[in-house]
């Protein structure tokens, strides 16, 4: 995330400056944020000033997004902007993919089979892994989790499929 | 005050209630000690682990896993430059300095003992001040309830690092995360989208556990191997040299005064602390002319800071139910989960809860230092595990830890989404701590401001005619405006030097 160079390649311009900048892109988050939270408020009462209803601490949230956003939008466009900078994409989303596959398995397979399913894909986020590396380790995360959880703290966590 | 700690002593030297504060302190060290994770994430990963027992050995146990991630940070920052927490960040400055001229073990050892002296006079003041404030805090209303906790969240989300405006947003969005699920006032659903497992709110485990455990993976994942080669830390290469210890006392005892006050502020807390304990240090140590370059003042000064505000940061919350930051956010998470309520009540309620925690935190430091110096090797052993083993090892505890809250995948689908959007904030510079104030104190602070309109009629005004709400009010108000003047004092300062 370094600050933009002077020279080099052309300043991006109009709305494609702003989604560049860290702040710009900080305060599209926002608007967001305020559009959903504001529909959900338009459909809760608001209530009278006496008896305040569930709608107006959220209309007030709203109100308070769209106020941040417009001052991240002036930081985005002022000089000295920060554009954003993602970093190496495939090693995350491996990671989210380990996390959601465990989810998605783990009511046929039990934790055992989830972990072993998550730790393989996990270990795709990194290159240069060997498969017997990965055995050890599933092995050993799979009993650790057995020890802990199911011994130690008499969990009722599903094992294998049918356990429990 | 005598016959309270007495009380405490007692519910605290129970077999079991020793067992939990070892336990919490020995695993928050071990957790704490992983380059990178800090006490936040430390205790967010480990607070499953403490919902099997009860609410006092619970809390003790919470309490154990801070004070030993908060060491445990320590040392990885003295070590190997890798602070977990942006409190301990000032520690590497000295503390790595030490290492690298082979004074490792006294770097460790010292900042042991001032994190111990430090915490201890944190705890004797709380001790001292926290029924005073309880017994100010019945006079509190709806309305100054409602002003304290704007105070406590302007003053965390702005005075932290980073951007102030990036900050209130988070604050923002966290309550707004707070609020989803069921209304208690009205009775009707908000932000749940039909989904019946948001009717109870979302899961503090799986949010605290995405936003800081989670995401600090997905960000560092992939950036390859950290250099790790540490020294070998004997016993014998901790022994102080008699010129050390007599450099490091008046910094520990100037580090702790430092500490206890900014602890008990709302929004400073113990990275602030530490940093003015050493800029302090570097104007009026004995060394301090050598700072930076491995002067025991620097590590000794800010571990006192740090830990005697972590242990008066527990004096609003626990007398007032309001948090000043982040960790203290999951502490009174925590407490609630466990049917404790803090606040002024408890005191008079529930004494043996209150009086057996702060007697569980000496002995929490106490363990600390007798059991876990001698171990540091150990732990030290830990840091030399390669990164491409531990991460793996830690998604596993979180995705199982987060399931077994409530034996809920949901719950790991929560843990996920809180992952990614920690990630995505990360990226966009937005501060994370802030949210999970939010999360904590959504409810609540509806709750009483909703309360106040009623009482008032929708009357604003009642905000201002009670005095102890007005000055909230503006000292919230001074916070902002300080905000909003600073930056731009800076840049006439800045033009006028450049004219000058």
């Amino acid at each position: 995330m370094a600050a933009e160079p002077r020279t080099g390649r052309p300043q991006p311009r109009g709305l494609w400056r702003i989604l560049t900048a860290r702040e710009g892109l900080g305060a599209v988050f926002l608007l967001i944020c305020a559009l959903i939270v504001g529909i959900e408020a338009s459909g809760l009462s608001m209530g009278r000033g006496r008896m305040v209803g569930p709608g107006y601490f959220p209309a007030i949230l709203c109100a308070l997004f769209v106020l941040f956003a417009v001052i991240l939008l002036v930081q985005a466009i002022a000089p000295g902007r920060v554009t954003v900078a993602f970093g190496p994409l495939r090693p995350a989303a491996m990671m989210i993919a380990a996390i959601a596959a465990f989810c998605l398995t783990f009511p046929f397979l039990g934790a055992g089979g989830a972990i072993i399913i998550l730790v393989v894909i996990a270990a795709l986020a990194e290159s240069g892994r060997r498969p017997l590396e990965l055995l050890i380790l599933s092995v050993v995360l799979v009993a650790l989790v057995w020890l802990v959880f199911r011994i130690g703290l008499n969990l009722q966590l599903p094992m294998y499929p049918g356990d429990v | 005050m005598i016959e309270n700690l007495m009380l405490g002593f007692e519910v605290a030297f129970s077999a079991s209630t020793l067992l939990y504060c070892f336990l919490g302190v020995s695993i928050g060290m071990f957790i704490g000690v992983l380059p990178g994770v800090g006490p936040l994430a430390a205790i967010s990963m480990l607070l499953p682990l403490t919902y099997y027992t009860t609410p006092t050995n619970a809390l003790v146990m919470l309490a154990g896993i801070y004070y030993g991630a908060q060491y445990g940070g320590s040392v990885a920052s003295i070590l190997l430059r890798l602070p977990g927490t942006a409190s301990s960040a000032v520690v590497c400055l000295d503390g790595y300095e030490m290492t690298r001229k082979g004074r490792a073990g006294a770097a460790l050892f010292l900042s042991a003992v001032a994190s111990f002296v430090g915490g201890s006079i944190g705890i004797i003041l709380m001790a001292a001040f926290a029924p005073a404030l309880a017994e100010f805090a019945l006079r509190f209303g709806s309305q100054e309830y409602f002003m304290l906790m704007a105070l406590g969240l302007v003053a965390a989300s702005t005075l932290s690092e980073g951007s102030a405006v990036k900050g209130l947003a988070m604050v923002i969005f966290g309550l707004v995360l707070g609020i989803v699920g069921l209304d208690t006032i009205s009775g009707t659903m908000r932000f749940t989208y039909g989904e019946m497992q948001l009717v109870d709110g979302i899961s503090l485990v799986a949010s605290a556990m995405g936003l800081f455990g989670l995401s600090e993976i997905l960000v560092n994942i992939g950036k390859g191997e950290r250099g790790v080669s540490t020294q070998k830390v004997t016993m014998r290469s901790m022994i102080p040299t008699r010129q050390e210890l007599r450099d490091c006392w008046p910094a520990i005892w100037r580090g702790s005064a430092i500490g206890s006050f900014f602890g008990a502020l709302p929004g400073t807390g113990s990275t602030i602390a530490s940093f003015f304990s050493y800029a302090v240090e570097r104007k009026v140590a004995r060394n301090a002319k050598t700072m930076g370059q491995g002067a025991v003042e620097g590590v000794a000064g800010p571990e006192a800071a740090n830990n005697s505000a972590a242990q008066t940061a527990f004096i609003p919350t626990l007398t007032l139910g309001v948090p000043g930051d982040a960790v203290m956010a999951l502490m009174l998470g925590a407490m609630i989960v466990h049917g404790v309520q803090p606040g002024a009540a408890m005191l008079n309620d529930t004494p043996e809860v209150f009086w057996g925690l702060i007697a569980s935190f000496w002995i929490g430091n106490l363990i600390l230092v007798i059991f876990n110096i001698p171990l540091i090797g150990l732990w030290v052993s830990l840091l030399r595990i390669p990164y491409r083993w531990l991460y793996p090892a830690i998604v596993v505890l979180i995705v199982i830890g987060t399931y077994s809250v409530n034996l809920s995948v949901f719950d790991v689908y929560q843990l996920l989404a809180f992952g990614v959007l920690g990630w995505l904030l990360r990226i966009l510079a937005f501060p994370t701590a802030p949210l999970v104030l939010g999360i904590v104190l959504g409810p609540m602070i509806e709750e009483n401001f909703r309360r106040s309109l009623m009482l008032s009629r929708g009357d604003y005004m009642t905000f201002l005619e009670r005095p102890i709400s007005l000055v909230l009010l503006l000292a919230t108000l001074a916070i902002i405006g300080a905000q909003l003047v600073l930056p731009l004092w800076r840049r006439w300062q800045a033009r006028a030097e450049a004219g000058a």
